[in-house]
Order: structure tokens, then C-alpha cells, then sequence
């Protein structure tokens, strides 16, 4: 009798396996995988630098796809700790199973020679008992062996692999070509990534879906590589565009101050004065803007340095959680260095009266100071309609933004536009094929107005009776004036008395001052309120 | 509504060298990791080698994944970034070079020429 033929192991079991060596190459897998990961977030850690040298629509697109790259390396890396851990508990059992296997081949070596010495062992009562007790260690031995392979194979079988996408989009703003990209599709097609083209073709309430369906860590790529695209960009909620703007404000400040205080006392030529004073205009433009934006409550919705004057548009209250928002459209010679203060103090006190008629808080009301074009430059230039061909683009997409980016369904929301002086010209434009959710319309002191408006835009007009204005009107600049028979109601400009407080005449070219009835129209306006409005 | 376009083209190609260098790394060392499990499989028993088999062709999925996907943004970049440039060379001459910053724009996407 045989030491194996008592302990009876299976071929190919435990015994053939090198323990230690399975050690080790877990311990080779575990290095390896580190540096998979360590390698897997360097790529993605490294390729976010790109926005530093490239700036551009696509570029936080292009950043934004790497980014799992390094992720999913790491995870990779997860997995293969996860599997090498379960090796190693193999390994450790497996060479716990090898030791155990001596010490039953020890004793079974005793039964060998006790058998031997006795032809009777079979019926040896002590040497039965043994012979059972070997058979028992061996049975384990195989039984723990079954165990640890069944607990490392269920451990590995159990590891999810991470996927990352290779077909499809990686930022696209919207759906690709029917049956193009789809996962599954093969490789992942660049056509999809986030272009300029496709945003700039988007409406407003497209770009609104756009941005709510990133991630906020595919927003914050944005807000912080395109502010400027963020801030001028129409439909993206109004928070958004306060912040992205602002972060360009004080940074365009600082450089054209160090372009002015470069150039020295002294401008060496004629381009140079032009220069000198294009960026003292710019700066002080700028500088506007800082200003009314330090008065608090104020969202920066529009600002662009990128034509010959600053434009921007800035609201007090909150836009996107207003349920009255009126829009003041500045006119003639109103312009960001020079207008914007005055415009948001009116703006300020709109937003007061305009509480008060309503009976509702603050915070239900929101109005804007939107100087984003171009306003004539001289009191002749009243006469051009080009300024206000140029405005009205800008204008109905705005409003359009407003009422994607707005809390409120449109038929809650009450939007208004309060338009003086050109502004007039330039707000019925706007509002005159599409009137992106515009409800009513306020003129004043308007040389003339665009002929046709939808049938749902309520239309009210005031001109003073010593409003310089009415020179233009009376020379015929422009074809068309409010009148009845188009719809245009007429509000009046006269002292009256309404609820025991006494109203003041408007004066000149000016329709919000304090305690006017002209402002008190305008408010009644604003918030839907035909029973307080003063008819002419 | 202008959009601030800004590259530095030789700084983009530093960024893509280094990602391209970054991705060869970590592809050698999926290769390594592919190369030392196929090692240790040849050290276990059948009823764990084939579990771990099955494991090394779904991190091998995962492997080839990551590196196309690698190889696809950086081409990617690559693609828009040529296209940018011709873009550039083709509309220089409509904007005012003296002038930085955002003032550069000329329309609401232009590309932009940096000095």
C-alpha cells in the first residue's frame, strides 16, 4: 500500500498548482493596472489644458470627451485590483491546501507502515479509525480546494468591465443625422461634436433645451472656457449669463486700462488719438456697467465690446423668476456710457410703481435697461431706419430667450416692452412677424413705429405735449404713427389723481420720472392693469 | 452676440503631442496588463483559468474602447483645429488685427486671429 493510494488526490489537482507564482503574477497585474489608471487620468488631466490655447464653441466639447477616458481607466484599474485581490486569496489557499496535503501525507505515511505491519489491519478497529480520519482530510482537502476556486471564480465572473462610449456624440447640442452615431453604429463619428454652426442655427428656447440637458460639470466646462458665447447667447438661463458676463467685465476692464496706460500721455499719430479715444469710450463704457451692477440685485444679461460701441442689458430683480418683465428699448443717443446709469434708475423706479399698482412683492417684477444695439448717434440719424433694422434682430431673440429661460409658462408670464424715442421703431420691428412672447407694448415719445403687429400684442402709445419729438413727427420721418384703427390705444400725459396720490405732467423727452403719470402708465402697463392706466 | 475664438496653434500642438504621448503610455501599458494575464492564466487550473479568461476579454473591451476613444478625440481636435486655422487664413483679412480680447470678434462665431 502507497502513501497515494491511501490519501487518493486527483490528478491535475491543487498540487500541480505553483502558488507563489500566481502570487506574483497578481502582484505584476496590480502594478500594471495602477499604471493604467495613473496613465488613464494623466490623458484626460493633461487634454484639459487644451482650453487654454484653444478657445473656441468646440473646445469644451472636445474637453468634455476625454474626460472618461480617464475615468474609465481608473475604474479599469478598479476592476483589476478587485480581480488580483481574489488571486491572491486563491493562492493563499491553494498553498494553505499544499501544506495541509503534507501533513496528511505524513500521517498516512504512519498508516502505511502500521498497515504493512499488520496482514489484519482491515479489521483492526484503531487502524479502521485511522484510515477513515485520512479519508476525511482528504475528502476536505479536495472539498476546500472546490471552495476557494468556486469563491475566485464567482469574484472574477462578478467584475463589471466599464464601457465607455465610442459611438455617438460626445457633446452634440442636438440630435445627429437620422442613423448616423447611433451606439452600435461603429465608430464614434467627429461630426456630431458640438459646432458653432448648429448653436448659432439653434433658437433660443433649442439653446435653453441644449444647456438644461448638460451636465452641470459639461455646463461649468462652458461657463468657464466660453463665457463670452455663454453671456451673449439667447436662451441660457438668465443666472448663467449674469455670471459669465461678469467674469469678462472686470478682466476687459483691466486690459483696455493697460492698453490706455501703455500708450502714454502722448499719442504719437493720428491713429493713435483715435485709439486713445476709442478705448477712454470703451472704459468708460465699462466702468458704467460696474457701476449699475453695484448697486446690487442687477443680472448682467447682455455684454458685447466686440462692434464700435459697448451694448449691454442689465435687469434689475430676477428674470427667469419674474412674472412681469418689462423691457425698456432705449432710443436717440442713448448709449452704455452715457445712458445705462439713468436708463436703470428708471428702471428701478419702474419696477417700484409697477409693484405698487399690482399689489405683488418685488420679487414678481423684473425690469431691463436692453441697450444691445446701436442707438442712433445724432438727432438727424432718427431718420435711418438701418439702426433699427440692426436692433431688432437681437431684440426678438432676447425676448424669445427670456421666455425659454423663464420659470413661468408663457400664459403666466407677462412680458413687455417699453420702447422710447427710436426705441419705438426698433421694438415694433422686433415684435412685427414674431413677437417672441411679447404681451403688450408701451411707446413713448416715438418718432414713428412699424405699421403691422400680431393681433395679441396689446399696443398703448403717450407723446408729451412739449415732446421735442413731435418735430420729427410733424416733418413725416417715418410713415407710420400709433393710431386707433391699427389698435394702439392712447394713454395720457396730463396731471391726474389717481387713488389720492397726484400724478405730474411728463416733461420733454422724458417718461419715467418720479411721480409722472407717464411712469404710472407705463407700470400700469407692465403689469396688465388696463383699469389704472390715465387715458389721454 | 460675439464669441470669443482664441488658438494658439503651436500651444495646441504641445497639448496634442503631450496627450499623444500620454495615450501610447497608457496603451503599452494595456498591452502589459493583456500580456501578464495571459501569463497567470497559464498558471491556474482550468475551472479559475477559464474565469479569468472570461474576465481579460471584457477588460480587453474595455482596453480597446478607451483607446479609440483616445485616438478619436485627439484626430478630432486635430481636424477642428486645421479646419479653425484655414478658417483663419481665410478670414484674417477681415478683422482688425491691432485690436485683443473680445473686441476682435467679428461676428457672433468668427474665428478670431490672435497675434
Amino acid at each position: 500500500m502507497t502513501r497515494a493510494s491511501v490519501v487518493g488526490l486527483r490528478e491535475g489537482g491543487f498540487l500541480a498548482l505553483d502558488a507563489s507564482a500566481i502570487s506574483d503574477g497578481a502582484v505584476d497585474l496590480r502594478r500594471a493596472a495602477g499604471r493604467v489608471g495613473d496613465d488613464g487620468v494623466q490623458v484626460s488631466n493633461g487634454w484639459r489644458a487644451l482650453t487654454d490655447v484653444y478657445q473656441s464653441p468646440v473646445a469644451p466639447g472636445l474637453v468634455t470627451a476625454m474626460e472618461p477616458v480617464g475615468q474609465v481607466a481608473s475604474e479599469m484599474s478598479g476592476a483589476m485590483q478587485t480581480a488580483t485581490v481574489a488571486l491572491d486569496d486563491y493562492a493563499r489557499a491553494v498553498s494553505s491546501l499544499q501544506v495541509r496535503h503534507r501533513s496528511v501525507t505524513v500521517d498516512a505515511g504512519v498508516f502505511a507502515r502500521a498497515a504493512a505491519a499488520s496482514p489484519d489491519w482491515r479489521i483492526e478497529p484503531t487502524l479502521r479509525a485511522h484510515q477513515s480520519s485520512l479519508q476525511r482530510s482528504v475528502a476536505t482537502l479536495e472539498s476546500d480546494f472546490d471552495d476557494a476556486r468556486q469563491q475566485c471564480v464567482a469574484v472574477l465572473d462578478g467584475i463589471v468591465a466599464p464601457t465607455v462610449q465610442t459611438t455617438g456624440s460626445f457633446a452634440s447640442p442636438g440630435q445627429g443625422p437620422e442613423g448616423e452615431g447611433r451606439p452600435g453604429d461603429g465608430w464614434w463619428d467627429p461630426r456630431h461634436l458640438f459646432t458653432s454652426s448648429s448653436l448659432d442655427a439653434m433658437s433660443p428656447a433649442e439653446v435653453n433645451a441644449w444647456w438644461t440637458s448638460l451636465s452641470p460639470a459639461a455646463q461649468a466646462t462652458y461657463l468657464t472656457t466660453s463665457p463670452q458665447m455663454i453671456g451673449g447667447l439667447d436662451g441660457i438661463p438668465a443666472a448663467v449669463r449674469d455670471s459669465a458676463n461678469r467674469s469678462r467685465l472686470d478682466r476687459e476692464l483691466a486690459r483696455l486700462t493697460a492698453e490706455r496706460a501703455a500708450m502714454g500721455f502722448f499719442e504719437r499719430n493720428v491713429s493713435d488719438r483715435r485709439r486713445s479715444d476709442e478705448l477712454n469710450e470703451r472704459i468708460d463704457a465699462i466702468a458704467s456697467v460696474r457701476a449699475v451692477l453695484d448697486r446690487g440685485g442687477r443680472q448682467l444679461l447682455h455684454f458685447d465690446i466686440t462692434g464700435r460701441e459697448v451694448l449691454a442689458a442689465v435687469a434689475i430683480g430676477d428674470v427667469d423668476k419674474a412674472r412681469y418683465v418689462g423691457i425698456l428699448v432705449g432710443g436717440l443717443t442713448t448709449n452704455v456710457e452715457s445712458g445705462l446709469a439713468k436708463m436703470d434708475s428708471s428702471a428701478e423706479r419702474l419696477r417700484v410703481v409697477a409693484g405698487t399698482i399690482g399689489d405683488v412683492d418685488a420679487s414678481e417684477i423684473a425690469t431691463v435697461s436692453w441697450l444691445a444695439y446701436a442707438a442712433p448717434p445724432e438727432f438727424p440719424d432718427a431718420a435711418n431706419p438701418t439702426f433699427a433694422r440692426a436692433g431688432e434682430v437681437g431684440l426678438r431673440s432676447f425676448t424669445q430667450g427670456l421666455s425659454a429661460s423663464n420659470e413661468h409658462a408663457p400664459s403666466v408670464a407677462r412680458m413687455t416692452l417699453g420702447l422710447h424715442s427710436y426705441g419705438t421703431l426698433v421694438g415694433t420691428l422686433a415684435t412685427q412677424t414674431d413677437d417672441g412672447e411679447v404681451d403688450s407694448i408701451v411707446a413713448y415719445g416715438s418718432p414713428g413705429i412699424a405699421k403691422t403687429l400680431p393681433d395679441d400684442v396689446d399696443r398703448y402709445w403717450m407723446r408729451n405735449d412739449d415732446d421735442p419729438i413731435r418735430l420729427a413727427v410733424n416733418s413725416g420721418w417715418f410713415k407710420y404713427q400709433p393710431c386707433v384703427a391699427d389698435g394702439w390705444v392712447e394713454l395720457g400725459t396730463a396731471t391726474a389723481e389717481v387713488d389720492g396720490t397726484e400724478l405730474s405732467e411728463g416733461e420733454g423727452h422724458d417718461y419715467l420720472g418720479e411721480g409722472s403719470t407717464t411712469l404710472h402708465n407705463i407700470a400700469a402697463v407692465v403689469m396688465g392693469l388696463p383699469e389704472e392706466m390715465v387715458l389721454r | 452676440m460675439g464669441v470669443g475664438w482664441r488658438i494658439d496653434s503651436a500651444g495646441v500642438d504641445e497639448v496634442i503631442a503631450r496627450t499623444d504621448a500620454d495615450a501610447r503610455s497608457l496603451s503599452s501599458e494595456l498591452g502589459t496588463v493583456g500580456a501578464t494575464l495571459e501569463q497567470v492564466i497559464g498558471q491556474l487550473d482550468d475551472v479559475v483559468g477559464a474565469a479569468l479568461r472570461r474576465f481579460d476579454e471584457r477588460w480587453h473591451e474595455s482596453a480597446e474602447a478607451v483607446d479609440r476613444r483616445t485616438v478619436a478625440v485627439v484626430e478630432t481636435a486635430r481636424a477642428v483645429v486645421r479646419d479653425h486655422l484655414s478658417t483663419d487664413e481665410e478670414m484674417a483679412g477681415r478683422f482688425r488685427r491691432e485690436l485683443g480680447g473680445d473686441e476682435a470678434t467679428g461676428s457672433r462665431f468668427a474665428p478670431r486671429v490672435t497675434p
